[in-house]
């Protein structure tokens, strides 16, 4: 948006929709997020974003619609070529390796973009430096003491750090966070929030989020998703302001069946999760008192 | 001319006994997800029990009967224990079905030896009818066992389509946790789904027995074409059951007929050929 | 967790106050440390010196230890195949069975034996890279259901492709390679070559499972789509753990083939594709050396107590029903369980000693 003519934004969706057998869980999303930016994706649960972020890091093909990074067309690329060109992607249901202790989960992560992840003769503890690095990488993140632990045995806060760890161990230029925050007790939201603010400045965040307070300490600028449609985007103040979003969030409330939501977005198994309901949209959203104070309107949803 | 329609006749029938046992496979890992491999194993045990209810009471129907009943209940009782005790992990259920059909063969060849049995049909069906048209003179068992086959596929159909447990039944195939959240009682369906799986094959291991015979590694070659037809159809796919055997059941028998160097090979052709293009089997939902 | 790496993690709860201190608990720490240094080198070096010496007799015994060690070979990279990667394959045996027909018709074809091995090698790792395309398509029970298919296609061509395999009554093998003084004919030089082969397959499948490939694979088997999001070209590395695992089952073909001078279809059969995996898990699936161990017990079942039990198939289909249910890492696991118990106790002696230097 205010990126300067000559630098290609960070990440741009370009009418991107995904059908699922008569089901359209993304329709015609198109964003441009540019390098350096906090962004944030909101909405109401079932809104697509999960999807979207599919989209955008290549589990899921587009039904129409491309994706660039860097200005560079990633629409036709798997996953593992994504993450080469630097776009780095966290998971709402975390995929850390559970079965693994924390050092081989960072280690299989520092390996992913060198040749050396095919090596077949020499011990891979014995790569001193990657051993170190990821040894720096917990201590940064206060998983110093974890490391031979088995990921099994983290706390769900700690599962949490791993997860973003572990995509942050890439060194990537762009970085999709799912719900980071997501189940965290209020001390443990205090910490990610801490781990994402100390995130280099050059390091383009897309967030998507529920909870307010990490939005607000972390985010600029945002897009609003709802039923897979783009709704608004904008810098914070403008969105938190936008009469729309606030009856998505405080006026439709009771119009809304959440059960008929459900099965409008959900996909068909096998294919990606459907969101997680997670903890309902607190009421006090609009940092702002609204301008006028009026009666929300009922049946502003569907 | 006349020998190509007997050997299309004779694909079908063999389509239809591949059918009765690959059914059951399909509907046990599409509801449970569990990989039964001893399923080939129930089929030749059922095959055994006929054979000695035939022999001893030279009525067919009671070795029919008595076949598919046993391994009915078998089924439940193997439901009931080993498979509830695994709890749903499927590798676990794979390996240690895998370990049941030594258990069960090995059993099977202590009552009733090694050398190949097989069913002689007495009456009627020992006989054989011309049919109509081609003024073939085909085996009376074989077109009992077609027409067999098919009653059983249709009544699965209607079955599966028609009735609220057949709802039930394709509802938990797409979505296990929805079915249990419906408050339907899951584990029941589990257990009928498995009992009539067993049921089936047992059945079909009769029928089978007339024209395959009973014979030590049937279990093998059974399980075998019920697994190229899940691959083809589509794991968990009633429909894909039907289409899969109609195209093992053809193929395998025209092979024999043509080509015996390689017919058991050719089986191959179909499965890499799905396998390459669409993966999940051409009627296939369920995704593993 | 592979039982393997459950060991070696940190999971011991805490030892609390400890065992009294005294002279026997300090005689107790003393031996049970040492044998925690000691065990593994001396236990290798005790099951070497027993292998040589079993393999010097030229009776009943070093035929079974024979065998013990070419099935070693199948099932250890059956179990680098399954236990790491995931992907457990139930036709292992057939690619045995190519190793072993390679080299049986090549010297029928009047192929001199060396070239003969390297032929059979060369139509397993040929028809390996071929079938992995379409086996590594698949994951889970569809991978295992594909490769129960595979060996049976190739068991099937065994069976009824006469004119190349001469059908069920297989086909003999009378000459060995040799290289100068080094004769395989010479049964005693056979079955030590056979068991330096099973040390080097060992040692490298060992090496593999350590190298950043062999946690590659962990990482298939437990979270595959996050290592792709991670950069990694799972399916390749799936490929490629097919091919090395095939590979080796070619390997023990030939070293069949050399023991058995004759391969028939028999050596194909399902039976011994479900032996295979039997010995993996029975042994301890993820653990490698776990399947070794399998491979011995399943030789004694079927060369020892087939002479006192007729139903010794029962028994061990039941055997693998109870590991299954009861304890998964199979005999290596439970012998990583003891070790495990022995560092708890040490840990609860540990603190007792130093409650009492405290005091």
């Amino acid at each position: 948006m205010t990126a300067p003519a000559t630098e290609p934004p960070a990440l741009v969706a370009d009418h991107l929709s995904r059908r699922f057998r008569g089901l359209t869980a993304v329709a015609d999303v198109s964003l441009q997020v540019a390098p350096g930016a906090r962004f944030g994706i909101i909405g109401p649960n079932g809104a697509g974003k999960t999807t979207l972020f599919n989209l955008l890091s290549g589990e899921l093909r587009p039904t129409t619609g491309s994706v660039a990074l860097f200005g560079r067309d990633i629409t036709a690329l798997p996953t593992y070529r994504r993450a080469a060109l630097g776009l780095g992607r966290t998971f709402q249901i975390t995929r850390i390796f559970s079965d693994l202790t924390v050092l081989e989960n960072l280690t299989l992560a520092l390996h992913g973009l060198s040749r050396t992840k095919l090596s077949l003769l020499r011990p891979w503890r014995s790569y001193r430096g990657m051993t170190a690095e990821a040894a720096t990488l917990a201590a940064s993140f206060g998983l110093a003491q974890r490391l031979a632990a088995p990921a099994s045995d983290l706390s769900h806060g700690e599962v949490r750090e791993l997860e973003v760890l572990l995509a942050l161990a890439l060194k990537p230029k762009v970085l999709l966070l799912d719900e980071p925050a997501a189940g965290l007790s209020p001390a443990e939201r205090v910490d990610i929030q801490a781990l994402l603010t100390s995130l280099p400045a050059e390091l383009t965040l897309v967030m998507i989020e529920h909870d307010i307070d990490v939005l607000r300490g972390v985010v600029d600028s945002a897009a609003v998703l709802h039923l897979g449609s783009l709704v608004v985007q904008g810098p914070m103040r403008d969105i938190q302001n936008d009469e729309r979003v606030r009856e998505l969030y405080l006026g439709g409330a009771g119009a809304r069946t959440p059960g008929i939501l459900a099965l409008e977005d959900s996909p068909p198994p096998g294919t990606s999760p459907p969101e997680e309901a997670g903890p309902p949209p607190e009421a006090g959203t609009p940092a702002d008192p609204p301008p006028e104070a009026g009666p929300p309107e009922g049946g502003g949803g569907p | 001319m006349q020998q190509f329609v007997a050997q299309t006749l004779n694909g079908l029938t063999l389509a239809g006994i591949i059918f009765l046992v690959s059914s059951g496979f399909t509907l046990v890992f599409g509801v449970m997800r569990v990989t039964n491999l001893s399923h080939g194993a129930v089929y030749l045990l059922g095959g055994y029990i006929g054979y000695s209810v035939i022999t001893a009471t030279h009525n067919f129907f009671y070795g029919l009967v008595a076949g598919a009943l046993a391994m009915g209940v078998f089924g439940l009782l193997l439901e009931r224990t080993l498979i509830t005790w695994l709890g749903g992990r499927e590798m676990s259920e794979l390996l240690a079905t895998l370990g049941l059909i030594y258990v069960i063969d090995d059993i099977s060849l202590a009552i009733w030896g090694g050398s190949p049995l097989t069913i002689n049909l007495p009456g009627l069906l020992g006989r054989s009818t011309t049919l109509p048209i081609s003024g073939i003179v085909y085996p009376n068992d074989r077109i009992f066992i077609l027409g067999v086959s098919v009653v059983i596929a249709v009544g699965l159909y209607y079955l599966l389509r028609r009735t609220r447990v057949g709802a039930i039944v394709r509802a938990g195939v797409d979505d296990r946790e929805m079915v249990s959240a419906l408050g339907i009682n899951v584990r029941l369906v589990f257990t009928l789904v498995f009992t009539l799986g067993a049921l089936l094959a047992g059945f079909a291991g009769v029928l089978g027995g007339t024209v395959l015979g009973v014979y030590t590694g049937g279990d093998g070659d059974i399980l075998l074409f019920a697994l190229a037809v899940v691959i083809i159809g589509g794991l968990g796919s009633f429909e894909g059951a039907i289409v899969g055997s109609l195209i093992i059941g053809l193929i395998q028998n025209y092979g024999t007929a043509y080509f015996p160097a390689v017919a058991y090979s050719i089986l191959f052709i179909p499965v890499i050929v799905i396998l390459l293009v669409k993966p999940e089997g051409l009627l296939g939902k369920v995704t593993r | 967790m592979t039982a393997d790496e459950k060991a070696g993690a940190v999971a011991v709860s805490p030892p609390g106050p400890g065992l009294p201190a005294g002279r026997g608990a300090r005689l107790a720490l003393t031996a049970l440390r040492g044998s925690r240094r000691f065990t593994a080198p001396v236990a290798a070096v005790a099951v070497g010196v027993v292998l040589v010496l079993l393999l010097q007799g030229n009776g009943f015994t070093s035929t079974l230890v024979v065998d013990m060690l070419v099935y070693a070979i199948a099932a250890m990279s059956l179990d680098f195949l399954g236990g790491y990667a995931g992907l457990i394959s139930l036709g292992q045996a057939g690619f045995l069975g190519v190793g072993a027909y390679g080299v049986a018709i090549a010297e029928v074809h009047f192929f001199s034996p060396w070239a003969a091995v390297g032929i059979g090698l060369g139509a397993v790792l040929a028809l390996g890279l071929a079938l992995g395309i379409v086996a590594v398509r698949t994951k889970g029970v569809s991978f295992v259901i594909i490769t129960l298919a595979i060996g049976q296609v190739l068991w099937g061509l065994a069976f009824q492709w006469v004119g190349l395999s001469e059908g069920d009554n297989g086909i003999p093998l009378t000459i060995l390679p040799a290289l100068g003084p080094f004769d395989l004919n010479d049964p005693l030089t056979l079955r030590m070559t056979v068991l330096v082969v099973f040390a080097v397959v060992a040692l490298l499948l060992v090496t593999f499972v350590h190298s950043p490939f062999g946690l590659s694979l962990r990482g298939v088997r437990s979270n595959e789509t996050r290592l792709a999001a991670l950069g990694y070209r799972t399916g390749l590395h799936r490929y490629l753990a097919w091919v090395i695992a095939v590979f080796f089952a070619g390997v023990a073909g030939v070293l069949y083939i050399f023991v058995n001078q004759l391969i028939s279809p028999a050596a194909m059969a399902f039976s011994q594709d479900g032996l295979l995996v039997i010995m993996v898990v029975l042994g301890g699936l993820g653990s490698i050396w776990g399947p070794a161990l399998g491979a011995v017990v399943i030789v004694l079942f079927q060369q020892e107590l087939s002479i006192y039990l007729s139903r010794w198939q029962t028994l061990m289909g039941l055997t693998m029903i109870a590991v299954v249910l009861f304890s998964p890492g199979g005999l290596w696991g439970l012998v990583r369980a003891a070790g495990r118990r022995r560092d708890a106790l040490i840990a609860r002696l540990e603190a007792g000693q130093a409650r009492r230097g405290a005091s």
